[in-house]
């Protein structure tokens, strides 16, 4: 059996730098993922495949979670996914959901780390603050601007964050006309309009060719190798040296522990045969929901309780990108014939966000507010159909629906905003494996119970307000929001939170597993809190951070 | 049938489009089998022939269709609730009017409708049978619906690209 330095679970943003910086430092690295090995020339704009059918994420008949809701009265409400249809899949490939994200890049603020110390507590919250600072993450997240590929452009506002480098090494990507019209609204509103980072090249960089403006990017593969995508920016990287493998279809079921190091790792190959990995470090990488159900279907007799779990800390504070959506219409009727063509242009992005009230003051205290994307409804047709079905809660037919729905794609266009804020971590929001259900391979799922935090909702709803004025303000009509605690099953973290007290946290400030000495963890489940931001960009810098502890610990063996 | 000035505005990306689709995905069968003799009368009713857009059968929707009922990455339960709808509405129709849904006249199904819409299961199941409708409407070609992109034409839709080349199998990710 091959002894590998490094064994990676997973393939995504928590797993990729470390394979790339390890494998360019001549250590050899086995990279397990559980998804088939997709490149660009497999990825097409076929939404039937893509969203309708969800090939990238398994069948909810093979795989699935237990979710648990409360109820009103307190109660637990329990049910599959299979049978709901709860879907907590991301991207189930090489490269992980990255593949899939929109490529919103906005880094986290030096309060986020300190949000204990500088907002206070919260009833009903377990907010704390990070063992390590912004200003320690900071040079890994100019890292992957410069190595994975951001673009944008830097302007200040109140809110922006130090940097160590003037602006971003790629400009942004082409711009749709609506952008000015937003810079307009809030220039006569007094907001800040900032360009939005992007992990998207707007040029052949890199190795990669440059964006297609194909108008169908989230959700998505990269037919291009545009977007900074965990496999195109750095697996094939890492794959060139030599000394990086990468094995697709590969289910990890166990790994194997002694009272302090893990010693093994065991998965099911494409034909279903079990197979073992043996490596000097370990590192998990499987998103955190599945990162959490791993670590606990490995207990052993030295780990009665699954590796990591010795204060029963794994798997509690489980949070979510808090928010919602929100979104106006733009009507031809309404606009010069200029404006209806800009208004129409298709594949540019709209590259815009507020951060005017990532802190806002109410009540006379400092609240924790966030971030808000704008961009316009997503491309895909047979979604933006459906959503024209109804009219004032009727359901259309024949040739009213027809007039509506030529209306809708022809002589309009939905524009739309995202808000990000915290999702509070509460003891009522966790992970557990649930024994009584088996996945296809016949390994307890994961179990996921819900709760969204009140606060969430209020920070929500304050900052719809503020992207309702925007949208006001630039002549849209028909504006609504959709504000509530439902979690987004793509921006999901905590469950293995890093700290310094093995009694209050699953990983040490490195991400290595309290008292374990050669076992990592590396995707958004080390983080206490998520900043109000999408989490990408934090996953990719604190992978890049990792990597570098862990080649001081390889040195010394 | 489809204005001409609709086809003119397609632009050079649609003449890319295949002279003729690869149908895998549709199936072709006689609409008197059930439950498509009725669902295929419930689609002329949702979605009918006007002057500008283009008809079920143009789509070839209920083509479509079977390829769902077909499709490994829907849920069993979902095409069971095609078939039971399909039979519930025949049952109301028997009800109202002694007849199946496909042999009334049009007033009379749309009675049927009215009434069926009000029901929790009625409007979850024409909602359902909608989606497929306007999967069919809005696919690529290569589904064997959406006909010679009459869907794109009529709505001034450009596909994202590259299009697919074929259908998708849910075997062809497990190949890679």
């Amino acid at each position: 059996m091959k002894q590998y330095d490094v064994c990676i679970v997973g393939s995504g943003a928590g797993a990729a730098p470390i394979a790339y910086e390890l494998s360019l430092a001549g250590y050899s690295v086995v990279v397990l993922e559980k998804g088939p090995y997709l490149t660009e020339k497999e990825f097409t704009k076929d939404e039937i495949a893509v969203s309708r059918r969800s090939i990238y994420t398994p069948r909810l008949q093979d795989e699935h979670h237990v979710v648990e809701t409360y109820r009103d009265d307190g109660s637990i409400a329990r049910t599959t996914a299979a049978e709901s249809g709860w879907n907590f899949w991301n991207g189930s490939m090489v490269g992980g959901s990255t593949n899939l994200m929109s490529g919103y890049f906005h880094r986290m603020k030096p309060y986020d780390f300190r949000l204990r110390s500088t907002f206070g507590s919260i009833r009903g919250a377990n907010v704390v603050d990070w063992p390590i600072t912004y200003e320690m993450l900071e040079p890994y997240y100019a890292k992957v601007e410069s190595v994975v590929g951001v673009s944008g452009k830097v302007v200040q506002h109140p809110h922006q964050e130090p940097r160590s480098t003037k602006d971003f090494p790629y400009p942004p990507t082409w711009e749709q006309p609506i952008s000015k019209w937003f810079d307009d609204a809030c220039r006569a509103l007094g907001y800040y309009s900032i360009p939005t980072p992007r992990a998207v090249l707007p040029y052949d960089a890199l190795g990669r060719s440059g964006c297609s403006y194909s108008n169908f990017c989230g959700s998505y593969g990269c037919a291009t190798g545009a977007k900074g995508n965990a496999r195109a920016a750095l697996l094939e990287k890492a794959r060139a040296t030599g000394n990086c493998q990468i094995i697709p279809h590969a289910y990890v079921y166990r790994i194997d522990a002694d009272p302090s190091r893990a010693t093994a790792v065991h998965y099911y190959d494409k034909r279903g045969d079990a197979v073992t990995v043996k490596a000097a470090v370990y590192v998990v990488s499987a998103q955190a929901i599945e990162s959490v159900r791993l670590l606990l279907n490995s207990k052993n007799r030295h780990h009665p309780n699954g590796i990591g779990n010795r204060y029963g800390q794994l798997g509690k504070n489980l949070i979510f990108s808090a928010g919602g959506s929100g979104q106006g219409r733009f009507e031809h009727s309404r606009l010069s014939e200029k404006m209806q063509y800009e208004l129409m242009t298709r594949g540019a992005f709209v590259n815009r966000s507020l951060q005017d009230w990532y802190v806002y003051h109410r009540y006379g205290r400092p609240y924790k507010g966030g971030t808000i994307d704008f961009l316009f409804e997503h491309a895909n047709p047979t979604s933006r159909a459906l959503r024209e079905l109804y009219a004032d809660g009727k359901m259309l037919r024949g040739k009213q629906l027809q007039a509506r729905l030529e209306h809708a794609f022809r002589h309009a266009r939905i524009f739309t905003y995202e808000v990000f804020n915290d999702w509070l971590p509460t003891d009522n929001c966790f992970v557990s494996v649930d024994e009584s259900v088996k996945d296809k391979w016949g390994v307890p799922v994961g179990s996921i119970r819900l709760f969204g935090h009140p606060h969430d909702i209020e920070v929500g709803n304050f900052l719809a307000d503020k992207a309702e004025n925007v949208l006001r303000q630039m002549g849209a009509v028909e504006i609504s929001r959709s504000i509530s605690s439902a979690p987004p099953p793509n921006l999901v973290a905590g469950g293995c939170r890093f700290g310094c007290d093995p009694k209050n946290s699953v990983l040490d400030p490195n991400c290595r597993m309290h008292g374990m000495d050669n076992l990592y963890v590396s995707d958004a489940s080390f983080m206490p809190t998520g900043g109000s931001v999408p989490y990408t960009w934090t996953i990719y810098a604190n992978a890049f951070r990792v990597a570098e502890r862990i080649r001081t610990k390889l040195k010394k063996l | 049938m489809i204005e001409r000035r609709t086809f003119l505005l397609a632009g050079a990306a649609l003449a890319l489009l295949p002279q003729k689709s690869e149908a895998a995905y549709a199936v072709n069968f006689t609409v008197l089998e059930s439950p498509y003799q009725t669902i295929g009368m419930l689609h002329r009713d949702l979605f009918e022939f006007s002057a500008s857009a283009p008809s079920p059968v143009m789509l070839n929707a209920l083509g479509y269709l079977g390829g769902v009922m077909n499709d490994p990455r829907i849920e069993q339960s979902e095409k069971q609730f095609i078939l039971n709808g399909a039979a519930w509405l025949n049952e109301q129709s028997e009800t109202d009017f002694k007849k199946a849904y496909y042999h009334l006249t049009s007033a009379q199904r749309n009675r049927v409708l009215e009434t069926v819409i009000q029901e929790t299961w009625g409007d979850n199941w024409i909602w359902t049978i909608y989606s497929y409708l306007f999967e069919a409407l809005l696919c690529d070609p290569v589904y064997g619906a959406n006909t010679h992109a009459v869907g794109w034409y009529w709505l001034h839709l450009e596909p994202g690209y590259p299009r697919p080349k074929s259908p998708f199998t849910e075997d062809k990710n497990e190949a890679i």
